[in-house]
Parts: C-alpha cells; sequence; structure tokens
C-alpha cells in the first residue's frame, strides 16, 4: 500500500510510523481556493471521528472545511501556517501540511485513492 | 456516445484567452469563468496599483427601441428620458410588483438605449420584459465586452485609440479602432478610474492584445472582482439587492428620481413611497473584523445578549486594508452603540460599523 493517500475532499493523508499520519490538502485543494488568508486549527488532544471537520482554512472568495479522513487525535498542528497561511499555498503537500494524527482504526485507510486514482479523479473534476 | 443531458455551461467568446493564459476556472451563473490567472490578492493590488483588464463578456447587453423609452421607465424608476446622449446611469429594474428583478446600467446612445444586466438575472430580466407590452428589445448576443480597471486605465486606453477618449465617469460613446466598432464607457465595478469596452467578438479580441502591449495590464479573474467591489462597497445582486431588498434597505435610494417620485410613474412608487415615510425595517452597513475570521453571506448577526440584530449579506478579506469586511443588513432600531457580533462556526465575533466605502472611490470626473 502505498504511503500517501488521498480522499475525494481532497486531502492527503501521510502514514506515519506507530499508526500517526499527516494530514493536508492537495495542491488541486489550494489551487482551486485561491489565496488562502486564515487558517483555523484544532486542538491538540482533541479527538475526532472519520469525516468530522479538523479545520479550516479561508481564503479570499470563501471558507472551506478539512475534514479528517480518519477516526483518531490531534498529537501534532502545524502552527507556521496560522501565521503564515500563504505557505498553503505555496507548498500544499509539503511544508503546508496541517495536523498530525493518532489514527484509532486503520481499516478506514482501505477506501483512499492513490496517486494515480486522485489525479484521475481530479481530471474527471475539470 | 453518450447523451449529453447536463444543463449547457456557457462559455465566454474569449474563453481562448482565459485558456492561453493559465486561468484556474470556477463556475458562475452557468458560466465557465477565470477565477484567477496568477492569485486573488496579486490581481486585486495590481488593479488598485496599475490597471486590471477583466473578462465581462457573461453580462447581459439588451438592446432598447428609443420609441420604447417611456414604456421602459415605468419599469426603471431614475430619469431615463431625461438622460443625455452619451449619459449612463446605474439603477435597477422593477416588476409589477414592485419588486427589484435586477440592478443595471442604462447607457443612452445616440440611436438606443442599452441595458448591461447582470448574468445571473439575465434570463429573469428577460422573461420581465417580455411581460411589458410594446417593449421593442433586442438581447445583443453576438458580443463580447471587457473591463480595463485602476489608475493607468486612461493612459492605457490613449495608447490603442488613436480618437482620443475624453469620456467623464457615467459617459458613454462609440467608438472606431481597426476597422471595429466600439461602445466605450468610463463605468466599473472597482472603485477606481476605468472603462467598459463592448464589441463583436473579432473586435474586442484585437484590442486586448493591443491593451496587452501595455505591461501595467494584467488579466483579472472574478475573484477579484469580487474584492474589489466590496472594498469599494458596492452591491451584488444577490446579496446587497434581491427580490426581498429595497433601494432604501441597500442605500441607493438615490436610483429613485426624485420628481419621479412625485409623478408617480413607476411601478412600486407607492411601496417605495411609503418605506420612505416610515422608514426602512433593515439598512445597509459595512463592517471590520479584527479577528482572524471572515463573515460570509448568511451568518447571523446578534447583540451580546444573542438577539439577533441583522445577517451579513457579503464579506472577504481585504487585500486593501489588509483585514477582514463585510456588509451586512442590520435592523433599523439599532442605535449603532450596542455591540454587534457575528456567528461564524459556532463563535460569536466581534464586528464593528465602518463607514462605507472600505476603500476611496478614485473615479475621474
Amino acid at each position: 500500500m502505498d504511503k500517501k493517500l488521498y480522499t475525494k475532499e481532497h486531502e492527503w493523508i501521510l502514514l506515519e510510523k506507530n499508526n500517526t499520519a499527516i494530514i493536508g490538502i492537495t495542491n488541486y485543494a489550494q489551487k482551486q481556493l485561491g489565496d488562502i488568508v486564515f487558517v483555523e486549527l484544532p486542538e491538540i488532544g482533541k479527538e475526532f471521528s472519520k469525516g468530522e471537520e479538523i479545520a479550516v482554512v479561508e481564503s479570499v472568495k470563501a471558507a472551506s472545511e478539512v475534514y479528517s479522513g480518519v477516526s483518531g487525535k490531534i498529537i501534532e498542528v502545524n502552527k507556521n501556517i496560522i501565521n503564515k497561511p500563504q505557505v498553503v499555498n505555496e507548498d500544499p503537500e509539503d511544508k503546508g501540511w496541517f495536523v498530525k494524527i493518532e489514527i484509532s482504526d486503520l481499516e478506514e485507510i482501505e477506501e483512499f485513492m492513490s496517486l494515480k486514482n486522485y489525479q484521475t479523479f481530479c481530471s474527471d473534476l475539470e | 456516445m453518450s447523451q449529453n443531458v447536463q444543463v449547457k455551461i456557457k462559455i465566454s467568446p474569449l474563453n481562448y484567452f482565459h485558456r492561453s493564459h493559465s486561468a484556474v476556472m470556477t463556475n458562475f451563473s452557468g458560466w465557465k469563468l477565470p477565477l484567477y490567472y496568477t492569485g486573488i490578492i496579486q490581481e486585486h493590488n495590481h488593479v488598485r496599483k496599475y490597471a486590471g483588464l477583466f473578462d465581462i463578456s457573461h453580462m447581459g447587453r439588451i438592446k432598447i427601441n428609443l420609441e420604447s423609452i417611456n414604456i421602459l421607465e415605468r419599469h426603471i424608476p431614475s430619469d431615463i428620458s431625461g438622460m443625455k446622449i452619451g449619459q449612463v446611469r446605474y439603477s435597477v429594474l422593477i416588476n409589477k410588483v414592485g419588486n427589484l428583478v435586477d440592478d443595471l446600467l442604462v447607457y443612452r446612445l445616440k440611436e438606443s438605449i442599452l441595458l448591461v444586466v447582470n448574468a445571473s438575472r439575465l434570463k429573469e430580466v428577460l422573461r420581465n420584459l417580455l411581460e411589458i407590452s410594446g417593449l421593442l428589445f433586442k438581447e445583443l448576443k453576438n458580443t463580447a465586452q471587457i473591463s480595463i480597471q485602476g489608475p493607468k486605465s486612461q493612459s492605457i486606453i490613449k495608447k490603442v485609440f488613436e480618437e482620443s477618449i475624453k469620456l467623464k465617469f457615467m459617459n458613454v460613446e462609440e467608438y472606431n479602432c481597426k476597422k471595429f466598432k466600439f461602445i466605450i464607457s468610463r463605468t466599473g465595478y472597482t472603485g477606481e478610474d476605468g472603462f467598459e469596452i463592448i464589441g463583436n467578438k473579432e473586435g474586442i479580441s484585437s484590442i486586448i492584445l493591443l491593451f496587452l502591449k501595455s505591461q501595467e495590464l494584467k488579466p483579472i479573474g472574478l475573484g477579484a472582482r469580487d474584492s474589489l467591489r466590496l472594498e469599494a462597497g458596492l452591491c451584488l445582486y444577490g446579496n446587497e439587492i434581491a427580490e426581498s431588498i429595497n433601494p432604501i434597505e441597500a442605500k441607493i435610494s438615490w436610483v429613485l428620481d426624485k420628481k419621479r417620485m412625485k409623478l408617480g410613474n413607476f411601478c412600486g412608487v407607492n411601496l417605495f413611497k411609503n418605506i420612505l415615510k416610515n422608514g426602512p425595517k433593515i439598512r445597509r452597513y459595512g463592517f471590520i473584523i479584527t479577528e482572524k475570521y471572515i463573515a460570509r453571506n448568511g451568518a447571523k448577526v446578534k447583540n451580546e445578549s444573542g438577539v439577533i440584530r441583522g445577517y451579513i449579506s457579503s464579506g472577504c478579506f481585504s487585500p486593501t486594508l489588509n483585514k477582514s469586511i463585510c456588509m451586512g443588513f442590520i435592523d433599523s432600531q439599532w442605535d449603532k452603540t450596542e455591540e454587534l457580533f457575528v456567528k461564524i462556526r459556532k463563535k460569536l465575533i466581534k464586528i464593528k460599523k465602518i463607514d462605507l466605502p472600505f476603500v476611496k472611490h478614485k473615479y475621474h470626473n
């Protein structure tokens, strides 16, 4: 299985050791949002169920929710993007990461897309 | 091949231009249009400092026969028959019962009246115009329209049109250039000096190339078009004006011509007289938010005790002020000293009233 997976809501999930994962928004998502001006992140320790809203991004044009593709607990947030939200536009799939989560149910990952499938999914949206 | 059962998305005659400039496209009122080319904030700032080129071909353009002017006037509360050739007026189209069908620009040309209406309302406008008996009109389907906005607009226009363009703000004239005919008005939707140009597709396509020889001109998408108009405190149909919002509430009561109000010769006049007499129930205001939140259309406005005082009609991040700004409609009973809060994602965020426009208009007079 790939280590980096994608959701239909345009989030990426990078699986790491010990059932932890990093979540962010895809390049496609940041492009559609345009300039991001504010980011709202959850508190460390907060627990989420799959599909719940974990963060909010405000672009000039609209507010957009970031959903947790998996159930788990927030163990780290990227404070850098609160002060410099433009990092999400500049480098969404690396320096612009949102949260680090401790996954409680690994089976939930199975429905996510590989990069190739996600790219097909995006080109169908065009 | 599967049959196409979807509603067909409309494509601008300048779509090739958006593609060649790698625009990120978006759906807007059934049209596929550029959201931005390089970035909303960058484009926004470019218009305020230099000049921007907008494709506004999606807007509706309707020619009205001069003989129909009195019939048209029954549905527009401004002084239309008194307009001189070359004048442009911002007004509203009113239906039989006094509801606002759209806000629009009325151009008084030599041989006709031209209405420029919102893309989102074109269908409704045409349906309403059809219902007005005796009105002679025609939608100008095969036209394109661009807008050049910003402090450098005049010098950019000058370079292309050999004839000197001496238009004043809210004036229009017909010009020839490179064998094409154009209708140029000194109008816009950004609060800056600027021009809007109507022509056929070939004509507009050819002058775009000439305009873009100026390094100071950059193509601008719909994202910045909205943030620019919001900073300028201008109304957007569906948000600040609608069938259920009247011009007095929206604070554009100057569209109601005083003489014509007395004469009472347009639809809904008694309704508007009553609102003016008794005062509107709600009024439009501008607000700033100092916290990192943006109030969007529909967000509720409450007082400290949680009593609803109104709602937000539009909101965005203002690149010029580097702050979150919004407009909204508040109960007329509000005494302006009572603190107001907007509900954003279950939190109550303080908003502070500020005079409109957020950014001073710089029209050419």
